[in-house]
């Protein structure tokens, strides 16, 4: 067997055009993806003010200080169609009377307003939790500071008081942030990352080298087309040793594909990938493990190299959409589309990965992902050796 | 007996591709499957070299059963199949390296064998050179190197002369004698009549999946009781002319087709002038003359009545 895989290794480089594209198209990717994760991607939304008072445009000011968005000041019509045209994610009202809600302890008039749910519109309503609740206590603790000084029979300028007190209160929550629960989930304290760029950081590394894997797996049709399959059939070699020196050959070629990319854009592109790259690493090497068989399967179902490359993009596009390669599964509502998913190895992978780079998971966490990708490999594994079986 | 062969049976879903064939195969010679495209020869082959199971029948290789135990044939076989198989984008020395090492061999055994088959095939100086860069001939002269390597006991050569220059088909040709001079045997499928004439020690013809006559070439041609024939192409035929060719003693069969006649005769000297003589008396006027001696085509046409090529 071991003179078969060092063959096969030694013919890889009839496929380095095509693994080259796919590892450049996906360290490209890596590329736009890491520079936007650098902070030069904000997304936009709009303030409303009918309030108009000193307290909204201290709350403005607040909210503009914030550095995973960009925000501007509009009318309600201007900020209405801004939304709908899709410049802006989203719009916060602050309703008239906003004033007179923080004064008397009422429930604050506040609004978002947008055209639909996405990770962007979540994450801002959670900033927006944040800044509102630092900011109605801040105001509080300074009106409850000048209380209780004009109460001492002290001669205080009130307006002035409240404002340097709140400033001090705002300033101590600069290096105690009450909010950190809430922050880890959006990752508030890592200023410049953004979750849906991680995200399809990830999903591309894995859709692109789903590619190669596949393609290469597919060598075996070339070698029937060329005889050399029939020929290695009738020598003294096993039949699954004959098979599986295929199948760790692709596994090499697509996870070393993989680990370039991984490697590449850790050290060259600043890409997080999370505390333990390990963990990472041996998620990726699950997910090329169940799609170099899913290629084996593919390549015992079609007869000839060109039906391949017609089958494989609709297959490989279609189960990346639907593992969420694309688009977050989170924003899908269907039942029977998630329940999809969960037969892609992509889901698996790119979710646990994800939830990896975002929240440092130790192999032991990530042990139901791997299984199940592992589990995805050796059905996949089964159904390819059987089809090779009938076709032989 | 080496290789025995008995019932033997494959269809394809409603073709009968093998159709209960039974042969033997001695051990040291070459034996020769002949027979036209679709004859079922190269399903034959690749049930004995284990590449495909029979529907029904045996194979029995030195007394062991290849079709449940395909192993005890495999080491020993070398197999050249019709297409080159090999890898076009390796130079012809890693292809000759990596069947070698299939077969089990390395390190200086296989360095000698590999300078050994490539005298044999005549390719030592384009060794280092990539495959797909090769001549059709010199692929198919390396197609066969790879199947000899490990020196198999017994050789499949599946019609390894198709579509190539006269020249490596010669050198071919040589390199199967000489293969199977140091004591291999040869199993060789071909339609070329005249390559299973000048090598084969015996010869099976087949024809759609039957094995219709098996033999050396002279009991093949004994089988049909066969004479020289010559074949005349004249202006015009007529019956008097018919009678009076069938009237010479040393004629024993005539058949006519549009203007040709096929005589079956003795074919001595002093019968050509008589048999002019009488194409003189009749006043025909001879356009031309084809003398030819038996060989397996006419078996071949005698038995199916079809041409080995149709």
């Amino acid at each position: 067997m071991l003179n078969m895989l060092i063959l096969k290794l030694k013919l890889l480089k009839d496929d380095k055009i095509m693994i080259i594209i796919m590892t450049v198209m996906a360290l490209v990717l890596t590329f736009v993806f890491s520079s936007s994760m650098g902070g030069t991607y904000k997304p936009s939304v709009v303030i409303v003010d009918n309030d108009n008072t000193e307290l909204s445009e201290v709350l403005i000011k607040e909210m503009k200080n914030n550095n995973l968005f960009s925000s501007s000041v509009e009318s309600y019509d201007d900020a209405k169609s801004l939304i709908e045209e899709g410049k802006v994610i989203g719009g916060v009202l602050i309703k008239k009377g906003f004033s007179e809600s923080i004064e008397n302890k009422e429930d604050m008039n506040i609004s978002i307003f947008k055209v639909k749910d996405s990770m962007e519109i979540y994450q801002l309503e959670n900033i927006l939790k944040g800044i509102l609740y630092k900011f109605s206590t801040s105001y509080n603790t300074a009106k409850m500071t000048a209380d209780f000084i004009e109460d001492r029979g002290i001669s205080i300028n009130r307006e002035q008081e409240i404002k340097d007190v709140y400033e001090l209160s705002a300033d101590y929550w600069k290096y105690k942030n009450p909010m950190k629960i809430s922050s880890q989930v959006i990752d508030v304290t890592n200023e410049g990352s953004y979750d849906e760029i991680i995200h399809n950081l990830i999903g591309f590394t894995l859709f692109f080298s789903t590619f190669t894997i596949v393609f290469v797996g597919g060598d075996i049709l070339q070698e029937k087309k060329q005889n050399t399959w029939q020929r290695k059939l009738i020598s003294p070699v096993s039949k699954v040793s004959i098979m599986m020196s295929f199948i760790i050959a692709t596994f090499i070629a697509g996870f070393a594909q993989t680990l370039i990319i991984v490697l590449i854009g850790n050290y060259m592109f600043g890409v997080d990938w999370g505390p333990d790259i390990m963990v990472v690493l041996i998620l990726f090497a699950a997910f090329v493990f169940a799609v170099t068989c899913m290629g084996f399967t593919i390549a015992g179902i079609v007869k000839t190299h060109e039906q391949l490359s017609s089958i494989v993009p609709i297959i490989l596009v279609s189960s990346a959409m639907l593992g969420g390669c694309m688009w977050p599964l989170e924003i899908i509502t269907s039942k029977p589309l998630l329940f999809l998913a969960n037969l892609t190895p992509h889901k698996w992978a790119l979710q646990t990965i994800k939830r990896t780079a975002a929240f440092g998971l130790d192999v032991k966490q990530v042990l139901t992902a791997t299984g199940v990708l592992i589990f995805m490999g050796i059905i996949y594994l089964l159904a390819g050796l059987k089809l090779a079986q009938r076709n032989n | 007996m080496f290789l025995e062969i008995k019932g033997l049976k494959k269809y394809f879903k409603d073709v009968k591709a093998v159709d209960g064939i039974d042969f033997n195969v001695k051990e040291g010679e070459i034996i020769g499957l002949l027979g036209p495209n679709g004859a079922g020869k190269s399903t034959t082959i690749s049930m004995i070299s284990t590449l495909i199971k029979p529907n029904s029948g045996s194979i029995y290789y030195n007394g062991e059963d290849i079709i449940k135990k395909p192993k005890a044939i495999q080491q020993d076989l070398g197999f050249v199949p019709q297409e080159v198989a090999l890898y076009p984008t390796l130079s012809g020395l890693e292809n000759l390296k990596f069947w070698g090492k299939i077969y089990g061999l390395k390190g200086n055994k296989l360095n000698q064998k590999i300078e050994e088959i490539s005298e044999i095939i005549g390719i030592t100086d384009r060794l280092k050179h990539k495959v797909e860069k090769y001549s059709g001939g010199m692929k198919r002269r390396l197609n066969i190197g790879a199947a000899l390597l490990h020196e198999p006991k017994i050789i499949i050569l599946d019609e390894p002369t198709v579509g190539i220059d006269p020249q490596s088909r010669n050198h071919i040709l040589n390199s199967v004698k000489e293969i199977n001079k140091k004591g291999s045997t040869v199993i060789y499928t071909t339609h070329y009549m005249e390559e299973a004439e000048t090598l084969c020690n015996r010869i099976c013809i087949m024809d759609r999946g039957k094995m219709i006559a098996s033999g050396t070439k002279d009991e093949l041609l004994d089988l049909i009781n066969a004479n020289d024939r010559i074949e005349l192409k004249v202006e015009k035929i007529n019956n008097s002319l018919i009678q009076e060719i069938e009237k010479l003693d040393f004629v024993s069969n005539v058949k006519t087709k549009d203007n040709n006649i096929v005589i079956e005769w003795e074919g001595k000297n002093g019968n050509y002038s008589k048999l002019m003589n009488v194409l003189a008396q009749e006043k025909n006027k001879l356009l031309s003359m084809d003398v030819k001696k038996p060989d397996l085509e006419y078996v071949f046409l005698s038995l199916t009545g079809r041409a080995l090529r149709d």
